[in-house]
């Protein structure tokens, strides 16, 4: 096995004050992690909805990968088992075909609706921040 | 680490078992080798981001086929059992620092891991 290297991102945490140090010690996105914020979005390429993508929300600094499917209307919700949502704070995001189980696939499929720069955390410009209480974003990808 | 316990389901956000193994369906054996096809899947192999019995199959990296991030799990309380290059068997608890969960997952980051480390 080996670590993914990942870039040490800034992830600022909201309401800092509000929220024990003995939290943010126990590490991030783990079932007794911070309360969870409803974060619902839609995701766009140039102004038109991109649907069956999947949308990264990812803070390196406190271990928490978030993932959601957008529906044929573009939009998503993000939900866990463990609790819907995100906790409050920066994400980076990264977009990506919705995954396959198909076992006979050779070729990840073109997507021009999802330009290669927004799929890795070196390059994709997105973040969102999640506040307390409901979060709703518009992820807006453009390109030719 | 040389190998590591996957041997709890996950869950999908409506709380159904989702099998986040990374066989993926395929045993032990199968993988390693680049393929005819040329797809060059390897199985049984992870990429550690997801802390110790993280189980929701939303998590990056964790589906598809196959997901590289498939998470350590297990169904005994507090954490995994791992297999470490030495032939020593150490249980990991998921309260297990990040950074030494890396570590202990990377072999060549020149990292010292802490004694009593578990």
């Amino acid at each position: 096995m080996m670590r993914r290297l990942s870039r040490d991102l800034p992830c600022v945490l909201l309401a800092l004050a509000l929220i024990p140090a003995s939290t943010l010690l126990t590490g991030c996105g783990r079932h007794s992690g911070p309360p969870r914020q409803p974060v619902v979005g839609t995701l766009t390429f140039n102004g038109t909805p991109v649907p069956d993508a999947q949308v990264a929300f990812q803070c390196p600094e406190r271990h928490i990968y978030f993932t959601a499917i957008t529906d044929q209307q573009g939009q998503l919700e993000v939900r866990a088992a463990s609790g819907d949502g995100l906790p409050a704070g920066t994400y980076q995001v990264t977009v990506h075909p919705a995954p396959s189980d198909d076992e006979e696939a050779t070729q990840v499929p073109l997507r021009p609706d999802i330009p290669q720069k927004y799929r890795a955390t070196s390059t994709s410009d997105l973040t969102v921040t999640v506040d307390e209480g409901a979060n709703a974003f518009v992820v807006a990808m453009t390109g030719p | 680490m040389m190998v590591g316990e996957q041997s709890n389901f996950l869950k999908t956000a409506a709380g159904v078992n989702w099998d986040g193994r990374s066989d993926c369906s395929h045993s032990l054996m199968m993988g390693g080798t680049r393929e005819s096809s040329g797809s060059g899947r390897i199985f049984n192999t992870t990429v550690v981001v997801h802390p110790i019995n993280f189980r929701d199959a939303n998590g990056l990296g964790i589906q598809g086929n196959c997901g590289p991030n498939r998470p350590l799990t297990s169904t005994h309380p507090g954490g995994i059992n791992a297999l470490f290059i030495d032939g020593s068997v150490h249980f990991l608890s998921e309260s297990l620092a990040m950074d030494t969960l890396f570590n202990l997952a990377d072999r060549d980051d020149g990292n010292i891991i802490p004694s009593g480390f578990q």
